[in-house]
């Protein structure tokens, strides 16, 4: 179980881990800057997958409307970032 | 295409007060012990109205998983049959709302008496709006809730997809709903039977009321974000439960016709209606919802 105080950074590193392992690309070529739909061999399968694997990593469920919003690595870190914060104000 | 009238949440709300707001007495005459104004389950026809109110109270709290002391909203009160039942059997928190201040006192009075005052708060309101205060805010936070019920409501609410969005905001992760309705047969039958004269008697009874087909309601629900976990078919109870009902109207008719003239009457003629419609142009159905992507995780 992950808790809220995870760093900005470690959601960024677990973005380009499980993209680096969709898309089969070195974690380093990852740019918290860069476009997903821009990524080598990125497609919306391979993108959803990463987004499940983010999910079920950190055990929690992203609101659909903003995952699609996404659309930078550091976007999606930080709806991870946001939702994890969420769930430990909650308790 | 349709006679129905185009209102927002608040002239809907402020409409079914017409009905809603008439003295608990006349309820009290005769909708039985749990002042439940909605359908009941049947096992046999020796049943008392009490007996079948309570297995429906007790198929809500089992289809949104409740065993004790769990956070639920009550969408669509009433005279708070579910909210005291929850409360007084299982010690769930309430928080129960309804637009009809008569209502909300009611509902109110009954738990202070039960001794679960504590348990059952009540926000006086249209659902769509009701937490605009800050006070009702800390009433009614974001994935606060455990569950969900909206027992028989949707048909006076004119816009489905924000209280239905509102309820799944509302509920935590796998938190669920239960959601039950009168419901037209198809939508065909809508289409044919919506602004037909006993419709339309329907909608001046109550204000505002407006069935749709299953199928909308599904397609709702799942525009939410739920996912859908159970369906019941209930058509069949409620022609028994009317039943009931007209023998309490016939047997406190005096004092019904004391308080309020001809609103036994026109009652009556709503129940014929009704029950000549289940089955035929109309269904009953009750849907189980959950907050969750992969939905129930147990086998089915």
């Amino acid at each position: 179980m992950t808790t809220s105080n995870h760093a900005q950074a470690d959601a960024v590193d677990a973005v380009r881990e499980a993209l680096s392992q969709q898309l089969r690309l070195d974690k380093d070529q990852i740019e918290p800057g860069e476009r997903l739909d821009l990524l080598p061999h990125a497609d919306s399968v391979r993108l959803m997958r990463a987004v499940s694997a983010l999910e079920r990593r950190f055990d929690i469920e992203l609101d659909d409307y903003a995952i699609r919003k996404a659309e930078t690595v550091a976007d999606l870190a930080r709806l991870i970032d946001e939702e994890l914060a969420t769930v430990g104000r909650l308790g | 295409m349709t006679a129905l009238p185009r209102l927002d949440a608040a002239e809907a709300a402020e409409a079914t007060n017409i009905h809603y707001e008439q003295p608990a007495e006349l309820f009290e005459a005769f909708l039985g012990r749990h002042m439940k104004y909605t359908c009941a389950l049947f096992s046999g026809p020796d049943d008392s109205l009490d007996d079948a109110q309570e297995a429906y109270l007790r198929v809500i709290a089992r289809q949104l998983g409740l065993s004790g002391g769990e956070r639920v909203l009550d969408v669509g009160c009433g005279w708070g049959s579910l909210s005291l039942f929850l409360a007084g059997q299982l010690g769930c928190h309430v928080v129960a709302v309804t637009p009809s201040r008569v209502q909300a006192g009611y509902v109110r009075r009954r738990a202070a008496e039960a001794g679960t005052g504590h348990l059952v708060r009540v926000e006086t309101g249209p659902f769509q709006t009701v937490a605009q205060t800050a006070a009702q805010t800390a009433a009614l936070p974001e994935r606060s809730f455990d569950a969900v019920a909206m027992v028989e409501v949707i048909e006076h609410l004119p816009e489905h997809r924000q209280p239905l969005e509102r309820a799944y905001r509302l509920l935590r992760r796998g938190g669920r709903l239960f959601l039950s309705a009168s419901c037209y047969r198809s939508r065909t039958d809508q289409e044919e039977f919506e602004s037909r004269p006993a419709s339309l008697h329907a909608l001046r009874l109550y204000g505002f009321t407006a069935m749709s087909p299953l199928s909308q309601l599904l397609a709702e629900v799942e525009d939410a974000g739920f996912s859908i976990a159970g369906l019941i078919d209930t058509t069949a109870h409620y022609g028994p439960t009317m039943d009931h009902w007209q023998r309490g109207i016939e047997r406190n008719l005096d004092l019904m016709e004391a308080v309020r003239p001809g609103f036994a009457g026109e009652l009556v003629r709503y129940f014929d209606t009704a029950r000549a419609s289940w089955g035929y142009t109309a269904k009953h159905y009750a849907v189980t919802a959950v907050r969750s992507r992969l939905g129930h995780t147990e086998l089915p």
